[in-house]
């Protein structure tokens, strides 16, 4: 019996001949009966062998099976917990959130702004003989564009201006982030009191402390408007007072 | 637990290190044992059957990494699903089991589509009988090689063989005694057919 080169063999079943090769030892199998019977055996060789790293294989993976299991319940666990604690993570973060917000002691330019709104005024033709002016000041003031508004008056002397004007002038004032002068312009309405207009301008007197920070200076103010108990803004000055203390 | 790449994967699948095969192979449960089993579970089988189907799923994924029949760019877990349901829709057909297919609507690349459960019950039989007579040296040399192919280099090492040639004429008369018990047991040459 011819003995073959079994390492070529082996490789050959392997698939691991360059093609040449492997299509040589096929036409040797082709030609040669006894080279055939000897791969043949060859090939069952290895096959048991296969079997046999099958079955090691097995016994392997029976030994990991369960520590796999293990890692695979984890991780699934992991999984469906991610979206869960993602979820309470984002519910704790608004409940802190919204405490912190909540319990942030409110500025007192904030509270200005709650409480600050224009007072409405019709302005007539009898005002002020500077028509012109005051026509286009009491336009923009309706239009809130107080900027404009007291640039269209900055020349007119402020102690001819008629209360209402006056007071138009310091809610202009306010609204233009300009508290201090603001302050002076309702200030001259007080002292000594203005007939129609002096409520008016204790009440946004008092927001204009405000606006500066004056709470002790605002307060006060806020007291004199709630003594007088038919003040037109003695509602909101009980509110802004009870935030304030 | 680490993630490993696909390339790592196979570095680990490939390394002559069992501690690193089992590295890639407890990850690959980690991450895809629940899915196999969803699909088993849907399609008539239980967690039993998944846990075969998963098991011979790795070892047809560690026999084509060995064997370099895995694609160099392969995705391995989506390799190793498409492997596991091939398997068993094999086995379903076998079995005859009347059932509507759940097919899932993913884009899942085809891995080797004729797969027999990696074992069979005869096929056991005769291992059992192999392993016996072989003996425990013959059985490691020969799995090293044909199984695991390693080079007779690596397994000199492994085996701690005084040289490559000692390991050479080791593995020559280990596929002496192999043939000689296949050629005792005819029967067993049938099922290796």
């Amino acid at each position: 019996m011819q003995d073959f080169d079994s390492n070529k063999i082996d490789q050959f079943l392997m698939g691991q001949l360059p093609p040449e090769e492997h299509k040589n030892i096929e036409d040797m199998i082709q030609h040669n009966e006894e080279f055939a019977r000897q791969v043949q055996r060859r090939r069952e060789s290895i096959a048991a062998v296969e079997l046999l790293g099958d079955l090691q294989m097995k016994q392997r993976l029976g030994e990991l099976h369960e520590k796999g299991i293990r890692l695979a319940n984890q991780s699934r666990r992991r999984t469906w917990l991610r979206p869960l604690l993602a979820s309470a993570a984002a519910v704790l973060l608004l409940v802190v959130a919204g405490w912190w917000f909540f319990n942030q002691p409110v500025s007192s330019k904030a509270m200005m702004a709650e409480h600050f709104q224009t007072y409405d005024l019709n302005f007539g033709q009898r005002d002020d003989n500077n028509q012109a002016a005051l026509l286009r000041f009491s336009d923009l003031y309706r239009q809130q564009r107080f900027g404009e508004a007291l640039a269209a008056i900055q020349n007119l002397p402020t102690e001819q201006l008629s209360s209402k004007l006056k007071l138009a002038r310091g809610i202009a004032l306010l609204s233009d982030q300009q508290p201090e002068q603001a302050t002076d312009a309702f200030s001259a309405l007080l002292n000594p009191p203005d007939p129609i207009y002096s409520e008016q301008a204790r009440w946004y007197l008092a927001l204009s402390y405000l606006a500066q920070d004056n709470t002790d200076e605002c307060k006060r103010q806020l007291q004199q408007i709630i003594e007088k108990e038919k003040h037109f803004q003695v509602d909101e000055a009980k509110q802004l007072l009870k935030k304030l203390k | 637990m680490i993630h490993y790449n696909d390339h790592t994967l196979i570095k680990l699948l490939k390394s002559t290190e069992r501690q690193d095969n089992d590295k890639a192979m407890l990850f690959l449960y980690q991450q895809l044992f629940f899915k196999v089993e969803r699909y088993v579970q849907r399609n008539s089988g239980d967690s039993s059957d998944a846990a075969d189907v998963f098991q011979d799923g790795l070892i047809v994924l560690y026999k084509s990494v060995r064997q370099e029949k895995i694609p160099a760019d392969a995705k391995v877990q989506a390799y190793l699903y498409s492997v596991c349901r091939n398997l068993w829709l094999k086995q379903l057909g076998k079995s005859k089991r009347k059932v509507a297919l759940m097919e899932e609507h993913e884009n899942i690349p085809s891995g080797p589509l004729h797969l027999d459960k990696v074992l069979s019950d005869e096929k056991s039989e005769l291992v059992d009988k192999l392993l016996h007579q072989l003996g425990a040296s013959c059985r490691q040399l020969l799995v090293y090689f044909y199984y695991d192919r390693l080079k007779i280099r690596e397994i000199a090492k492994l085996m701690n063989f005084s040289s490559e040639q000692v390991a050479k004429n080791k593995k020559s008369a280990c596929m002496k005694k192999l043939r000689a018990i296949l050629d005792e047991h005819p029967e067993l040459k049938e099922l290796l057919r």
